[in-house]
Protein backbone atom coordinates (compact mmCIF):
# COMPACT_ATOMS: atom_id res chain seq x y z
CA UNK A 1 0.00 0.00 0.00
CA UNK A 2 1.33 3.51 -0.39
CA UNK A 3 2.28 5.73 2.08
CA UNK A 4 -0.57 8.03 2.96
CA UNK A 5 -0.68 11.81 1.54
CA UNK A 6 -2.60 13.06 4.69
CA UNK A 7 -2.32 12.33 7.95
CA UNK A 8 -4.80 13.48 10.56
CA UNK A 9 -4.24 11.95 13.99
CA UNK A 10 -6.56 13.03 17.53
CA UNK A 11 -7.22 16.38 15.69
CA UNK A 12 -8.91 18.81 17.62
CA UNK A 13 -9.93 22.35 17.64
CA UNK A 14 -11.84 24.71 19.74
CA UNK A 15 -13.19 28.31 18.55
CA UNK A 16 -13.66 30.89 21.38
CA UNK A 17 -16.56 32.67 20.96
CA UNK A 18 -18.41 36.28 22.39
CA UNK A 19 -21.86 36.34 22.94
CA UNK A 20 -23.31 39.28 24.09
CA UNK A 21 -22.45 43.03 23.13
CA UNK A 22 -21.85 44.20 26.30
CA UNK A 23 -21.14 41.50 28.78
CA UNK A 24 -19.32 39.16 26.38
CA UNK A 25 -19.61 36.07 27.70
CA UNK A 26 -17.36 33.65 26.40
CA UNK A 27 -18.11 30.43 25.41
CA UNK A 28 -15.67 27.20 23.81
CA UNK A 29 -17.31 25.46 21.01
CA UNK A 30 -15.85 22.13 20.16
CA UNK A 31 -15.97 21.49 16.37
CA UNK A 32 -13.55 18.56 15.91
CA UNK A 33 -13.25 16.31 19.19
CA UNK A 34 -10.56 14.04 17.81
CA UNK A 35 -10.26 12.47 14.56
CA UNK A 36 -8.49 10.33 12.90
CA UNK A 37 -8.22 9.63 9.15
CA UNK A 38 -5.73 9.07 6.10
CA UNK A 39 -6.24 10.33 2.55
CA UNK A 40 -4.03 8.19 -0.14
CA UNK A 41 -2.50 9.42 -3.62
CA UNK A 42 -4.87 9.59 -6.15
CA UNK A 43 -7.61 9.25 -4.12
CA UNK A 44 -11.22 11.12 -4.15
CA UNK A 45 -11.80 11.16 -0.37
CA UNK A 46 -15.20 12.83 0.68
CA UNK A 47 -16.25 13.88 4.14
CA UNK A 48 -19.86 13.78 4.60
CA UNK A 49 -21.81 15.63 7.51
CA UNK A 50 -24.54 18.04 8.62
CA UNK A 51 -24.32 21.28 8.42
CA UNK A 52 -21.68 22.36 11.95
CA UNK A 53 -19.91 18.78 12.30
CA UNK A 54 -16.43 20.08 11.22
CA UNK A 55 -15.81 19.35 7.68
CA UNK A 56 -14.78 22.97 6.53
CA UNK A 57 -12.79 23.14 10.05
CA UNK A 58 -11.26 20.46 9.12
CA UNK A 59 -10.03 21.62 5.64
CA UNK A 60 -9.35 25.01 6.84
CA UNK A 61 -6.82 23.17 9.00
CA UNK A 62 -5.45 20.43 6.35
CA UNK A 63 -4.89 23.88 3.99
CA UNK A 64 -2.33 25.65 6.40
CA UNK A 65 -5.48 28.59 6.92
CA UNK A 66 -5.85 27.13 10.90
CA UNK A 67 -4.16 25.88 13.67
CA UNK A 68 -5.17 22.74 15.30
CA UNK A 69 -5.48 22.99 18.88
CA UNK A 70 -4.16 19.69 19.72
CA UNK A 71 -3.48 16.38 17.81
CA UNK A 72 -1.92 16.11 13.91
CA UNK A 73 -2.46 17.03 10.70
CA UNK A 74 0.27 16.46 8.18
CA UNK A 75 0.10 17.06 4.69
CA UNK A 76 2.98 15.05 2.25
CA UNK A 77 4.14 14.13 5.84
CA UNK A 78 4.65 17.86 7.00
CA UNK A 79 2.80 19.31 9.54
CA UNK A 80 0.06 21.55 8.35
CA UNK A 81 0.85 24.09 11.01
CA UNK A 82 4.26 24.87 11.07
CA UNK A 83 5.67 23.86 7.94
CA UNK A 84 3.50 25.04 6.03
CA UNK A 85 5.91 26.81 3.55
CA UNK A 86 6.49 23.53 2.40
CA UNK A 87 3.01 22.63 1.51
CA UNK A 88 1.22 25.70 0.23
CA UNK A 89 3.06 25.64 -3.28
CA UNK A 90 1.83 21.97 -3.75
CA UNK A 91 -1.68 22.40 -2.30
CA UNK A 92 -5.18 24.66 -3.81
CA UNK A 93 -8.41 25.07 -2.58
CA UNK A 94 -11.98 26.16 -2.93
CA UNK A 95 -14.07 26.96 -0.53
CA UNK A 96 -17.63 26.71 -1.75
CA UNK A 97 -19.95 29.14 -3.64
CA UNK A 98 -18.66 32.08 -5.65
CA UNK A 99 -16.65 33.74 -3.16
CA UNK A 100 -12.76 34.35 -3.59
CA UNK A 101 -12.76 35.86 -7.00
CA UNK A 102 -12.67 39.27 -7.94
CA UNK A 103 -16.04 40.42 -8.95
CA UNK A 104 -14.43 43.16 -10.34
CA UNK A 105 -11.89 41.77 -12.64
CA UNK A 106 -12.33 40.19 -15.79
CA UNK A 107 -11.85 36.36 -15.52
CA UNK A 108 -8.45 36.47 -17.03
CA UNK A 109 -7.22 39.49 -14.98
CA UNK A 110 -8.30 37.21 -12.19
CA UNK A 111 -6.18 34.34 -13.37
CA UNK A 112 -3.08 36.43 -13.84
CA UNK A 113 -2.87 37.96 -10.89
CA UNK A 114 -3.52 34.92 -8.79
CA UNK A 115 -0.74 33.37 -11.50
CA UNK A 116 1.67 35.82 -10.23
CA UNK A 117 1.28 35.61 -6.02
CA UNK A 118 1.25 31.62 -6.66
CA UNK A 119 5.20 32.05 -8.15
CA UNK A 120 4.40 31.33 -11.77
CA UNK A 121 7.46 32.24 -14.12
CA UNK A 122 5.49 35.39 -16.61
CA UNK A 123 6.77 33.44 -19.38
CA UNK A 124 4.62 30.75 -18.84
CA UNK A 125 1.41 32.04 -17.77
CA UNK A 126 0.37 33.23 -20.78
CA UNK A 127 0.12 29.53 -22.06
CA UNK A 128 -0.79 27.70 -18.93
CA UNK A 129 -4.20 30.40 -18.22
CA UNK A 130 -5.31 29.97 -21.81
CA UNK A 131 -4.87 26.51 -21.42
CA UNK A 132 -7.32 26.47 -18.63
CA UNK A 133 -9.48 29.08 -19.93
CA UNK A 134 -9.92 26.57 -22.72
CA UNK A 135 -10.15 23.63 -19.70
CA UNK A 136 -12.95 24.95 -18.19
CA UNK A 137 -14.53 26.69 -21.06
CA UNK A 138 -14.26 29.96 -20.00
CA UNK A 139 -11.70 31.03 -22.61
CA UNK A 140 -14.57 33.00 -25.19
CA UNK A 141 -15.28 35.13 -21.97
CA UNK A 142 -12.53 35.87 -20.45
CA UNK A 143 -12.32 39.32 -20.86
CA UNK A 144 -15.69 39.88 -18.91
CA UNK A 145 -16.05 41.00 -15.47
CA UNK A 146 -16.18 38.34 -13.21
CA UNK A 147 -19.26 39.82 -11.70
CA UNK A 148 -20.97 39.23 -15.22
CA UNK A 149 -20.78 35.52 -15.00
CA UNK A 150 -23.24 33.28 -13.76
CA UNK A 151 -22.99 31.00 -11.10
CA UNK A 152 -21.79 28.24 -12.53
CA UNK A 153 -18.77 30.26 -14.98
CA UNK A 154 -17.74 31.68 -11.12
CA UNK A 155 -17.14 27.90 -9.96
CA UNK A 156 -15.31 27.30 -13.39
CA UNK A 157 -13.03 29.59 -12.77
CA UNK A 158 -12.62 29.08 -9.20
CA UNK A 159 -11.17 25.71 -10.59
CA UNK A 160 -8.84 26.89 -12.84
CA UNK A 161 -7.31 29.43 -10.33
CA UNK A 162 -7.14 26.19 -8.46
CA UNK A 163 -5.04 24.26 -10.99
CA UNK A 164 -2.53 27.05 -12.11
CA UNK A 165 0.26 25.89 -9.34
CA UNK A 166 -0.37 22.41 -10.26
CA UNK A 167 -1.32 20.94 -7.09
CA UNK A 168 -1.17 17.65 -6.44
CA UNK A 169 -4.09 18.05 -3.92
CA UNK A 170 -7.06 19.99 -4.13
CA UNK A 171 -9.36 20.61 -1.55
CA UNK A 172 -13.24 21.61 -2.47
CA UNK A 173 -15.65 22.43 0.28
CA UNK A 174 -18.68 21.71 -1.01
CA UNK A 175 -18.11 22.93 -4.59
CA UNK A 176 -21.06 22.11 -6.40
CA UNK A 177 -23.37 24.31 -3.74
CA UNK A 178 -25.74 26.40 -6.25
CA UNK A 179 -25.22 24.92 -8.96
CA UNK A 180 -27.86 23.87 -11.53
CA UNK A 181 -27.55 20.49 -12.61
CA UNK A 182 -25.71 20.40 -15.93
CA UNK A 183 -22.82 22.29 -13.87
CA UNK A 184 -23.02 20.06 -11.08
CA UNK A 185 -22.11 17.47 -13.78
CA UNK A 186 -19.53 19.27 -15.48
CA UNK A 187 -17.68 19.83 -12.42
CA UNK A 188 -18.44 16.29 -11.44
CA UNK A 189 -16.16 15.70 -14.80
CA UNK A 190 -13.69 18.10 -13.97
CA UNK A 191 -12.93 16.10 -10.79
CA UNK A 192 -13.07 12.92 -11.82
CA UNK A 193 -10.66 13.80 -14.79
CA UNK A 194 -8.47 15.60 -11.86
CA UNK A 195 -8.28 12.27 -10.27
CA UNK A 196 -7.27 10.37 -13.46
CA UNK A 197 -4.50 12.47 -14.09
CA UNK A 198 -2.92 11.29 -10.22
CA UNK A 199 -4.44 14.28 -8.35
CA UNK A 200 -5.94 13.68 -4.34
CA UNK A 201 -8.96 15.25 -4.30
CA UNK A 202 -10.60 16.02 -0.78
CA UNK A 203 -14.66 17.21 -1.11
CA UNK A 204 -17.19 17.82 1.13
CA UNK A 205 -20.00 17.93 -0.01
CA UNK A 206 -24.22 17.40 1.13
CA UNK A 207 -24.95 15.88 -2.42
CA UNK A 208 -25.22 12.38 -1.75
CA UNK A 209 -25.69 11.10 -5.17
CA UNK A 210 -22.19 12.74 -6.12
CA UNK A 211 -20.22 11.48 -3.41
CA UNK A 212 -21.34 8.01 -4.54
CA UNK A 213 -20.10 8.83 -8.07
CA UNK A 214 -17.15 10.42 -7.44
CA UNK A 215 -15.63 9.47 -4.07
CA UNK A 216 -13.57 6.26 -3.75
CA UNK A 217 -13.63 6.65 -0.06
CA UNK A 218 -16.03 8.07 2.45
CA UNK A 219 -15.31 9.56 5.98
CA UNK A 220 -19.09 10.49 7.76
CA UNK A 221 -18.19 13.04 10.20
CA UNK A 222 -20.57 14.22 12.64
CA UNK A 223 -19.99 16.74 15.91
CA UNK A 224 -16.83 16.70 15.49
CA UNK A 225 -16.00 12.96 15.49
CA UNK A 226 -16.18 10.54 12.74
CA UNK A 227 -18.59 8.29 13.06
CA UNK A 228 -17.85 5.71 10.17
CA UNK A 229 -15.53 5.36 7.38
CA UNK A 230 -15.22 3.25 4.19
CA UNK A 231 -15.84 2.95 0.86
CA UNK A 232 -19.35 3.49 -0.25
CA UNK A 233 -20.20 -0.03 -0.64
CA UNK A 234 -18.89 -0.38 2.93
CA UNK A 235 -20.76 2.25 4.36
CA UNK A 236 -23.97 0.52 2.48
CA UNK A 237 -23.34 -2.67 4.21
CA UNK A 238 -22.99 -1.87 7.43
CA UNK A 239 -26.04 -0.17 7.43
CA UNK A 240 -27.62 -3.09 5.87
CA UNK A 241 -25.95 -5.26 8.44
CA UNK A 242 -27.75 -2.86 11.14
CA UNK A 243 -30.33 -2.60 10.08
CA UNK A 244 -31.07 -6.32 9.24
CA UNK A 245 -32.50 -5.55 5.82
CA UNK A 246 -32.32 -8.20 2.90
CA UNK A 247 -32.13 -5.07 0.33
CA UNK A 248 -28.70 -2.95 -0.09
CA UNK A 249 -29.44 0.53 1.08
CA UNK A 250 -28.41 3.73 -1.02
CA UNK A 251 -25.82 5.99 -0.06
CA UNK A 252 -28.20 8.63 1.40
CA UNK A 253 -30.46 6.11 3.65
CA UNK A 254 -27.41 4.82 4.97
CA UNK A 255 -26.23 8.02 5.83
CA UNK A 256 -28.99 9.35 7.23
CA UNK A 257 -28.98 5.92 9.24
CA UNK A 258 -25.53 6.78 10.49
CA UNK A 259 -26.28 10.47 11.57
CA UNK A 260 -29.25 9.52 13.46
CA UNK A 261 -27.54 7.04 15.13
CA UNK A 262 -26.35 7.99 18.75
CA UNK A 263 -23.30 9.19 20.24
CA UNK A 264 -20.91 6.16 20.74
CA UNK A 265 -18.04 8.51 22.43
CA UNK B 1 12.28 37.94 -9.21
CA UNK B 2 8.83 36.51 -9.15
CA UNK B 3 8.66 37.86 -5.63
CA UNK B 4 8.86 41.33 -7.19
CA UNK B 5 6.36 40.44 -9.70
CA UNK B 6 4.18 39.60 -7.25
CA UNK B 7 4.52 42.50 -5.48
CA UNK B 8 4.38 45.04 -8.97
CA UNK B 9 0.97 42.70 -9.26
CA UNK B 10 -0.72 43.03 -6.25
CA UNK B 11 -0.03 47.13 -6.82
CA UNK B 12 -1.23 47.46 -10.11
CA UNK B 13 -4.56 45.46 -9.48
CA UNK B 14 -4.24 47.78 -6.43
CA UNK B 15 -3.77 50.93 -8.26
CA UNK B 16 -7.07 50.12 -10.94
CA UNK B 17 -9.86 48.45 -8.65
CA UNK B 18 -9.36 50.71 -5.64
CA UNK B 19 -10.42 53.69 -7.62
CA UNK B 20 -13.90 51.82 -8.58
CA UNK B 21 -15.07 52.30 -5.23
CA UNK B 22 -16.81 55.24 -4.15
CA UNK B 23 -15.28 55.76 -1.19
CA UNK B 24 -11.70 55.79 -1.82
CA UNK B 25 -12.86 57.94 -4.94
CA UNK B 26 -13.92 60.67 -2.24
CA UNK B 27 -10.99 60.25 -0.55
CA UNK B 28 -8.31 61.07 -3.32
CA UNK B 29 -10.18 63.14 -5.40
CA UNK B 30 -13.31 64.80 -2.99
CA UNK B 31 -11.54 65.21 -0.38
CA UNK B 32 -8.13 66.94 -1.75
CA UNK B 33 -10.70 69.84 -3.28
CA UNK B 34 -12.74 70.00 0.21
CA UNK B 35 -9.50 70.09 2.50
CA UNK B 36 -8.10 72.83 -0.15
CA UNK B 37 -10.78 74.76 -0.09
CA UNK B 38 -11.81 75.04 3.54
CA UNK B 39 -7.90 75.34 4.37
CA UNK B 40 -7.26 77.85 1.66
CA UNK B 41 -10.33 80.02 3.15
CA UNK B 42 -8.74 79.96 6.94
CA UNK B 43 -4.86 80.25 5.73
CA UNK B 44 -6.25 83.14 3.06
CA UNK B 45 -5.58 85.93 5.56
CA UNK B 46 -2.25 84.66 6.30
CA UNK B 47 1.41 84.80 5.17
CA UNK B 48 2.42 83.34 2.22
CA UNK B 49 4.73 81.37 4.01
CA UNK B 50 1.64 79.91 6.18
CA UNK B 51 -0.90 79.36 3.07
CA UNK B 52 1.29 77.19 1.21
CA UNK B 53 2.36 75.12 4.30
CA UNK B 54 -0.60 74.52 5.76
CA UNK B 55 -3.33 75.61 3.01
CA UNK B 56 -1.01 73.63 0.48
CA UNK B 57 0.97 70.82 1.70
CA UNK B 58 -1.40 70.75 4.52
CA UNK B 59 -4.26 69.73 2.15
CA UNK B 60 -2.43 67.57 0.55
CA UNK B 61 -0.88 65.41 3.05
CA UNK B 62 -3.85 65.20 5.15
CA UNK B 63 -5.50 63.34 2.50
CA UNK B 64 -3.02 61.06 1.62
CA UNK B 65 -2.89 60.34 5.74
CA UNK B 66 -6.75 59.50 5.02
CA UNK B 67 -5.98 57.35 2.11
CA UNK B 68 -3.49 55.23 3.79
CA UNK B 69 -5.27 54.90 7.00
CA UNK B 70 -8.60 53.89 5.11
CA UNK B 71 -6.95 51.87 2.41
CA UNK B 72 -4.98 49.88 4.69
CA UNK B 73 -7.69 48.78 7.15
CA UNK B 74 -10.65 48.16 4.54
CA UNK B 75 -8.33 46.36 1.89
CA UNK B 76 -7.48 43.64 4.11
CA UNK B 77 -10.87 43.48 5.08
CA UNK B 78 -12.50 43.47 2.14
CA UNK B 79 -10.20 40.28 0.77
CA UNK B 80 -12.20 38.77 4.42
CA UNK B 81 -15.84 39.58 2.91
CA UNK B 82 -14.72 38.58 -0.89
CA UNK B 83 -13.00 35.24 0.73
CA UNK B 84 -9.88 36.05 -1.20
CA UNK B 85 -7.95 36.63 2.11
CA UNK B 86 -7.35 33.34 2.70
CA UNK B 87 -5.52 32.65 -0.77
CA UNK B 88 -3.92 35.58 -0.97
CA UNK B 89 -2.57 34.90 3.00
CA UNK B 90 -1.86 31.65 1.81
CA UNK B 91 -0.10 32.06 -1.35
CA UNK B 92 3.12 30.95 -2.21
CA UNK B 93 4.58 34.29 -2.84
CA UNK B 94 4.07 35.43 1.20
CA UNK B 95 1.09 37.34 2.49
CA UNK B 96 3.40 39.99 3.51
CA UNK B 97 4.50 40.84 0.02
CA UNK B 98 0.87 40.97 -1.40
CA UNK B 99 0.20 43.28 0.94
CA UNK B 100 2.95 45.66 0.26
CA UNK B 101 1.72 46.24 -3.13
CA UNK B 102 -1.38 46.93 -1.77
CA UNK B 103 -0.25 49.93 0.05
CA UNK B 104 2.18 51.10 -2.53
CA UNK B 105 -0.94 50.86 -5.14
CA UNK B 106 -2.94 53.03 -2.68
CA UNK B 107 -0.02 55.48 -2.02
CA UNK B 108 0.59 56.18 -5.94
CA UNK B 109 -3.37 57.40 -5.55
CA UNK B 110 -2.15 59.43 -2.05
CA UNK B 111 0.67 60.76 -3.88
CA UNK B 112 -1.74 62.06 -6.89
CA UNK B 113 -3.98 63.39 -4.53
CA UNK B 114 -1.38 65.78 -3.18
CA UNK B 115 -0.75 66.82 -6.69
CA UNK B 116 -4.64 67.60 -6.84
CA UNK B 117 -5.01 69.68 -3.88
CA UNK B 118 -1.84 71.47 -4.55
CA UNK B 119 -3.33 72.09 -7.72
CA UNK B 120 -6.83 73.20 -6.47
CA UNK B 121 -5.39 75.29 -3.75
CA UNK B 122 -2.99 77.40 -6.64
CA UNK B 123 -5.63 77.66 -9.03
CA UNK B 124 -8.50 78.67 -6.91
CA UNK B 125 -6.95 81.14 -4.30
CA UNK B 126 -4.20 82.45 -7.43
CA UNK B 127 -1.68 83.37 -3.91
CA UNK B 128 2.04 83.06 -4.24
CA UNK B 129 3.31 80.04 -3.30
CA UNK B 130 6.90 79.54 -2.05
CA UNK B 131 9.40 76.97 -1.87
CA UNK B 132 12.73 77.69 -0.92
CA UNK B 133 14.51 74.80 -1.51
CA UNK B 134 13.16 72.87 -4.27
CA UNK B 135 15.23 69.71 -4.01
CA UNK B 136 14.69 69.36 -0.41
CA UNK B 137 11.01 69.38 -0.90
CA UNK B 138 11.50 66.31 -3.00
CA UNK B 139 13.68 64.67 -0.71
CA UNK B 140 11.00 65.44 2.22
CA UNK B 141 7.75 64.13 0.09
CA UNK B 142 9.68 61.20 -1.11
CA UNK B 143 10.32 59.91 2.41
CA UNK B 144 7.06 60.83 3.48
CA UNK B 145 5.49 58.41 1.03
CA UNK B 146 8.31 55.69 2.33
CA UNK B 147 7.10 56.21 5.26
CA UNK B 148 3.38 56.41 5.10
CA UNK B 149 3.68 53.35 3.35
CA UNK B 150 5.58 51.56 6.19
CA UNK B 151 2.89 53.12 8.58
CA UNK B 152 0.04 51.33 6.31
CA UNK B 153 2.07 48.19 6.01
CA UNK B 154 2.34 48.28 9.92
CA UNK B 155 -1.42 48.96 10.05
CA UNK B 156 -2.28 46.37 7.15
CA UNK B 157 -0.45 43.69 9.96
CA UNK B 158 -2.72 44.80 12.83
CA UNK B 159 -5.67 44.63 10.64
CA UNK B 160 -5.46 41.10 9.35
CA UNK B 161 -5.52 39.97 12.84
CA UNK B 162 -8.49 41.73 14.36
CA UNK B 163 -12.23 42.31 12.74
CA UNK B 164 -12.98 45.25 14.23
CA UNK B 165 -9.82 47.08 12.80
CA UNK B 166 -12.41 49.90 11.55
CA UNK B 167 -12.74 51.13 14.56
CA UNK B 168 -9.31 51.67 14.91
CA UNK B 169 -8.59 53.33 12.00
CA UNK B 170 -11.56 56.03 12.53
CA UNK B 171 -9.85 56.39 15.52
CA UNK B 172 -6.17 57.33 14.21
CA UNK B 173 -7.28 59.01 11.21
CA UNK B 174 -7.78 62.40 12.97
CA UNK B 175 -5.05 62.74 15.82
CA UNK B 176 -2.63 62.80 13.57
CA UNK B 177 -4.26 65.61 11.84
CA UNK B 178 -4.21 67.02 15.00
CA UNK B 179 -0.61 65.70 16.66
CA UNK B 180 1.85 65.72 12.85
CA UNK B 181 1.56 69.44 12.92
CA UNK B 182 0.10 69.05 9.59
CA UNK B 183 -3.02 71.37 9.87
CA UNK B 184 -1.34 74.37 12.06
CA UNK B 185 2.11 74.60 13.73
CA UNK B 186 3.28 71.99 15.94
CA UNK B 187 4.67 74.84 18.73
CA UNK B 188 0.89 75.48 19.55
CA UNK B 189 0.54 72.01 21.09
CA UNK B 190 1.39 70.90 24.91
CA UNK B 191 5.11 70.29 25.28
CA UNK B 192 3.75 66.62 26.28
CA UNK B 193 2.01 66.07 23.47
CA UNK B 194 4.45 67.51 21.26
CA UNK B 195 7.17 64.77 22.61
CA UNK B 196 4.47 62.06 21.52
CA UNK B 197 4.20 63.34 18.37
CA UNK B 198 7.62 62.91 17.46
CA UNK B 199 7.04 58.73 17.33
CA UNK B 200 5.24 59.39 14.55
CA UNK B 201 6.93 59.72 11.19
CA UNK B 202 4.44 62.11 9.79
CA UNK B 203 5.83 64.92 12.27
CA UNK B 204 9.32 64.91 10.84
CA UNK B 205 8.38 64.73 7.53
CA UNK B 206 6.03 67.87 8.01
CA UNK B 207 9.54 69.28 9.05
CA UNK B 208 11.13 68.77 6.35
CA UNK B 209 8.74 69.96 4.08
CA UNK B 210 8.42 73.37 6.28
CA UNK B 211 11.88 73.92 6.13
CA UNK B 212 12.06 73.33 2.40
CA UNK B 213 9.62 75.75 1.92
CA UNK B 214 11.01 78.32 4.31
CA UNK B 215 14.46 77.61 1.79
CA UNK B 216 16.62 75.92 4.46
CA UNK B 217 19.32 73.95 3.08
CA UNK B 218 19.63 70.57 2.65
CA UNK B 219 21.83 70.00 5.54
CA UNK B 220 19.94 72.03 7.88
CA UNK B 221 17.10 69.93 7.80
CA UNK B 222 20.15 66.49 7.99
CA UNK B 223 18.56 65.86 11.78
CA UNK B 224 14.87 65.54 10.53
CA UNK B 225 15.92 63.51 7.43
CA UNK B 226 17.95 61.21 9.64
CA UNK B 227 14.99 61.09 12.11
CA UNK B 228 12.86 60.23 9.66
CA UNK B 229 14.71 57.85 7.70
CA UNK B 230 15.27 55.68 11.46
CA UNK B 231 11.76 56.22 12.25
CA UNK B 232 10.93 54.38 9.17
CA UNK B 233 13.05 51.76 9.43
CA UNK B 234 11.66 51.34 12.71
CA UNK B 235 7.79 50.98 11.31
CA UNK B 236 8.85 48.64 8.48
CA UNK B 237 10.94 45.92 11.06
CA UNK B 238 7.89 46.34 13.46
CA UNK B 239 5.33 45.26 10.84
CA UNK B 240 8.04 42.32 8.93
CA UNK B 241 8.04 41.27 12.78
CA UNK B 242 3.92 41.91 13.50
CA UNK B 243 3.56 39.59 9.82
CA UNK B 244 5.48 37.05 11.53
CA UNK B 245 3.68 36.87 14.35
CA UNK B 246 -0.18 37.21 12.70
CA UNK B 247 0.76 34.27 10.65
CA UNK B 248 0.88 31.92 13.96
CA UNK B 249 -1.94 34.32 15.60
CA UNK B 250 -4.35 34.40 13.08
CA UNK B 251 -4.39 30.27 12.71
CA UNK B 252 -4.75 30.01 16.03
CA UNK B 253 -7.78 32.58 16.77
CA UNK B 254 -9.62 31.88 12.91
CA UNK B 255 -9.37 35.37 12.01
CA UNK B 256 -8.67 34.82 8.47
CA UNK B 257 -12.61 34.01 7.47
CA UNK B 258 -15.95 36.15 8.12
CA UNK B 259 -17.39 34.13 11.00
N1 LIG C 1 -14.51 31.00 13.13
C1 LIG C 1 -15.33 30.35 13.97
N2 LIG C 1 -15.58 30.84 15.20
C2 LIG C 1 -16.39 30.19 16.04
N3 LIG C 1 -17.01 29.03 15.77
C3 LIG C 1 -16.80 28.48 14.57
C4 LIG C 1 -15.96 29.11 13.60
N4 LIG C 1 -15.95 28.33 12.49
C5 LIG C 1 -16.73 27.27 12.77
N5 LIG C 1 -17.26 27.35 14.01
C6 LIG C 1 -18.14 26.35 14.65
O1 LIG C 1 -17.50 25.09 14.60
C7 LIG C 1 -18.40 24.07 14.26
C8 LIG C 1 -17.95 23.35 13.00
O2 LIG C 1 -18.06 24.25 11.90
P1 LIG C 1 -17.62 23.88 10.42
O3 LIG C 1 -16.30 23.24 10.45
O4 LIG C 1 -17.77 25.11 9.61
O5 LIG C 1 -18.73 22.81 10.03
P2 LIG C 1 -19.21 22.30 8.60
O6 LIG C 1 -18.28 22.79 7.57
O7 LIG C 1 -19.21 20.81 8.74
O8 LIG C 1 -20.60 22.81 8.42
C9 LIG C 1 -19.75 24.72 14.16
O9 LIG C 1 -20.40 24.55 15.40
C10 LIG C 1 -19.44 26.15 13.91
O10 LIG C 1 -20.46 26.96 14.44
MG1 LIG D 1 -18.70 23.95 5.94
Amino acid sequence: MKNPIITVQSLKRTYLTHIGLLNKEKKLVEALKGIDFEVYPGEIFGLLGPNGAGKTTTIKILTTLLAPSSGQAKVFGFKAFGEEKKIRPRINFIFGGERSLYWRLSGLDNLKYFADIYKIPRKKQTELIDDLLKEVGLYDVRKRKVETYSKGMKQKLQIARALLNDPEIIFLDEPSIGLDPVAARTLKNMIRALSEKGKTVLLTTHYMQEAEELCHRIAVINHGQIIALDTVEGLKNRVKNEQNSSQMPNLEDAYIHLISEPNIA
Amino acid sequence: MSTINAVIASASQQFKTSIGRPMFRFCVIGQPILFGLILGMIYLEKSNIDFTLFAVFGSGLSTFWSSICFSSASDIHRERWYGTLETIYSAPVGFKWIVLGKIIGNSIWGVFSIGLSFSVVVLLFQRQIIIGNLSLLLVGLFLMTLSLIAIGYLFAALFTLSRNARIMMNFMEYPVYILCGILFPLEQLPLLIRSFAYVLSPTWAVKIIHLAVSGSSLFSAINYIVGLVVITIIYGVLAVYFFEKIDVKCRVEATLEVY
